[in-house]
């Protein structure tokens, strides 16, 4: 179906839905919402997570085009398709293989007929024998109806009666699904003909679904993972005490173990953007946040300021611990270096209350560093501090050096260039002062069109949509410009080559003593046969993405992760 | 009526050809990546380059400038990684380590570099052509011109050994020691098995190193 020449179509395709299963191909829907309101078929004391996905026939579109696609490239069709028995012929065409999931469409087309969304969620639930698992559907009223008229239906839909001794909860209706050729079958409730309960078996049923069991997951989450297209979440409680466990008593035991919550949600766009963010609910980030006083996340003032022709950006909200940190740092080097008036390093300090960002474009060797103050005054205070700290330290750290103070005309009125030269006559990095950020920039060059562009920012102005954001999809726009305590972006580099040296890596770690090596032409394991084709795969993905952007924020006791990346 | 609807039709022609767009700068990246997939990689650098240099601000002539420039922390990691190859035999011979002794030895990196030069190269040729080059030449792949090891791709199409100063007896060892431990380099249409062999620094055992599509070189055990 796929030849060479329609290589670009399945890359594009898989790049943009491997990870998590978004497809330029298919309409979203402008205000996906998640079904929580599933949770109600869990139990409050026994739910212990829950995969939310605000359409399944959208994410089952997906997940096909995904395997046609991946069929589409050689390593795809190898790493999918499975090896045919010796002597029974080749293996298993895409036409058979995309039969696998007609039992699920069929089902979905019962749900809600016309192609309709079909709200969905798989429940994990503790239970006697360990965890279990439910799945529960918004069906559309008529289900049954449906279900009798529907004979050509990979599924048969029948009325149940329930074992002996257990009675159908009040107001449903038990059912049971079974395939036409009996290969699966499964129990179910139809709650007032309009929630739809799955199971194994009976016992796994629940009782009621009259109410939803509060603050699972809490409100909170809820509210933050608004307008996400899938959602896992995972309840802090006393089965994920005990996976915790296997951790040991280290510190990291002690801190997940406190988890009140854990979400990981995906949403993606039309224009091939994936948005993955991590959500993690704890007491003790309360305590971080306070540790990080005043701003634990906030806006990246810094971004206005970072030119178009930035390929790589990332920055920290400064706060109270790196101060600390700073003025330790420079009241640990004081002597050695015999640098004057220490404490007046630390009261420029306190007014490091901006971004503290490094930046670097396309040209090997150009880079440059932006320390952001409160105001214009202190960003030229620290200069000058910076010349006098530069002069004690830098001949001893590099014999020869010399520090020169310059004033270039592309700076003009902004102030005097600390130019920083590793020796006499030899150019090196330069420092200058920018209303409130004091950058240091690799060359002249690089300085002066930083100069060019520089202009003051107040919290108050809009979000910036030119400069490093103009080429950016929303989706990465947003996760930049959100509040954070660390951001960064990257456009992506080289060819994905570094995938062959993961897969000689791995491929070493995972072998066997080389003493207890298999003979030339002996098997080999089925990963090791699928690694190649995996990591193909993975290098096409690599090549069609253009870009990614990410943040960590942390609000009251809520950590968040976004992760998004965008396809060409 | 007739000469009416040709001179519409040629005015139409006209300007579909004025206006005719090129091809968008993804488009031609994705034609990039197609010649990079068929194995014409003059083909698909030089797509490359023509995109980086006609829309050096777009986000796919951007994105062809950093597959040019290759990779920066990888690349760097790779370039400590041969510096400490490259140091590792003057370290062991200061500490008393390593030659001699069933360690590394200073010819080990040639041995690696080429054993995976010429995995990359399968690579290459098998994305070309479905199947794996059965001799240098086909390949492309040649060893060092004064390489200390024998390169075998089966039996019969062996490279190397130049710098040997007995190079048939030498070859003679190494051949009765794959004999020995039933060794068989050899290359299929899906697999092929290539070895290195030759002498550490002391010239006192013989140091094997085998390569196959699932991962990198690796040495075989001393004979026992």
């Amino acid at each position: 179906m796929f030849g060479i020449r329609r290589w670009s179509g399945p890359v594009r395709w898989v790049s943009a839905s491997l990870l998590c299963g978004a497809l330029s191909t298919t309409a979203l829907a402008a205000e996906a919402q998640l079904p929580w309101e599933l949770a109600a078929a869990g139990g409050s004391d026994s739910l212990q997570g829950m995969l939310a996905v605000a359409d399944l026939r959208q994410l089952d579109q997906q997940m096909r085009h995904l395997a046609l696609r991946l069929r589409g490239l050689p390593a795809g069709a190898a790493l999918l398709s499975p090896p045919a028995p010796k002597g029974t012929g080749p293996a298993a065409s895409p036409a058979v293989a995309d039969a696998d999931g007609e039992g699920l469409r069929a089902l979905l087309e019962l749900a809600a007929p016309g192609g309709g969304a079909v709200p969905a969620a798989a429940l994990l639930v503790a239970g006697p024998r360990g965890l279990d698992a439910r799945l529960a559907l918004q069906v559309q009223p008529g289900f049954l109806a449906r279900c009798a008229e529907a004979p050509a239906a990979a599924y048969q839909v029948s009325r149940r009666v329930p074992a002996a001794g257990q009675a159908a909860p009040t107001g449903a209706v038990p059912l049971r699904l079974a395939t036409r050729d009996g290969s699966a079958a499964y129990v179910g409730l139809l709650f007032g003909d309009r929630t739809l309960v799955l199971a194994g078996e009976e016992a796994l049923l629940p009782n009621s679904l009259d109410h939803r069991p509060q603050g699972l997951p809490s409100a909170r989450l809820e509210a933050e993972l608004a307008g996400s297209q899938s959602a896992l979440w995972l309840r802090g409680d006393k089965v994920w005490q005990r996976a915790c466990a296997a951790l040991g008593d280290g510190s990291l035991r002690a801190g997940l173990a406190q988890m009140e919550g854990l979400a990981l949600a995906m949403r993606s766009s039309a224009d091939g953007s994936i948005l993955l963010r991590l959500l993690a609910e704890a007491p003790w980030m309360t305590a971080l946040g306070q540790a990080l006083a005043p701003h634990p996340s906030a806006a990246d003032s810094l971004l206005p300021a970072v030119p178009a022709a930035t390929f790589g950006y990332a920055s920290c909200q400064s706060n109270e611990l790196l101060r600390r940190l700073g003025k330790a740092y420079l009241a640990a080097v004081q002597r050695p270096w015999q640098l004057p008036q220490v404490r007046t390093y630390g009261e420029v300090l306190d007014h490091a209350t901006g971004r503290l960002g490094a930046l670097h474009f396309a040209a090997p060797g150009d880079w440059a560093v932006a320390l952001q103050l409160d105001s214009p005054q202190a960003a030229r205070q620290a200069l000058t501090l910076a010349q006098e700290l530069a002069a004690a330290a830098l001949p001893r750290l590099l014999g020869g050096a010399v520090v020169e103070r310059e004033a270039p005309a592309c700076v003009g009125p902004q102030g005097p260039v600390l130019h920083l030269r590793p020796a006499q006559a030899v150019d090196g990095p330069q420092l200058v002062a920018l209303h409130d950020t004091l950058w240091l920039a690799a060359d002249r060059g690089r300085l002066c069109q930083l100069a060019a562009q520089a202009k003051p920012w107040a919290p108050a102005m809009p979000a910036p949509k030119d400069g490093v954001l103009r080429l950016m999809t929303p989706l990465l726009r947003d996760t930049l410009t959100a509040d954070s305590l660390l951001s960064g972006y990257a456009v992506l580099r080289g060819d994905g080559a570094w995938l062959d040296q993961v897969q000689w890596l791995a491929a070493g770690l995972l072998a066997p003593p080389a003493a207890a090596a298999p003979a030339p032409g002996a098997g080999t394991q089925s990963w090791q046969r699928a690694m190649p084709q995996l990591l193909d795969v993975l290098a096409a993905l690599y090549l069609q993405t253009y870009d990614l952007a990410w943040s960590v924020g942390l609000r009251d006791d809520l950590m968040e992760v976004t992760w998004a990346t965008s396809q060409l | 009526m007739g000469n009416l609807a040709a001179v519409i039709l040629a005015a139409l022609t006209l300007l579909t050809a004025a206006c005719a767009p090129t091809a968008a700068p993804a488009a031609r990246y994705h034609a990039a990546l197609d010649h990079r997939l068929a194995g014409q990689g003059d083909a698909y650098y030089r797509e490359m380059l023509t995109l980086a240099a006609a829309d050096p601000e777009g986000r796919a002539g951007r994105r062809a400038r950093t597959v040019l420039q290759g990779h920066l922390w990888l690349g760097d990691l790779a370039l400590l990684n041969a510096v400490t190859d490259a140091a590792r035999p003057a370290v062991a011979a200061n500490v008393g380590d390593g030659a001699g002794a069933g360690g590394a030895t200073p010819h080990r990196p040639e041995a690696q570099a080429t054993l995976a030069a010429w995995a990359r190269a399968q690579k290459a040729f098998r994305r070309a052509h479905g199947r794996y080059c059965r001799t240098f030449v086909e390949c492309g792949v040649a060893p060092p011109a004064r390489a200390h090891y024998f390169y075998f791709l089966s039996d019969t199409e062996v490279a190397g050994g130049s710098d040997s100063q007995t190079t048939v007896e030498l070859e003679g060892q190494i051949r009765e020691l794959l004999r020995r431990r039933r060794i068989h380099p050899c290359v299929g249409t899906k697999a092929y098995y290539a070895v290195a062999a030759g002498t550490d620094a002391t010239a006192t055992a013989l140091d094997v190193w085998a390569v196959d599509p699932h991962g990198p070189p690796r040495p075989l055990t001393p004979a026992p």
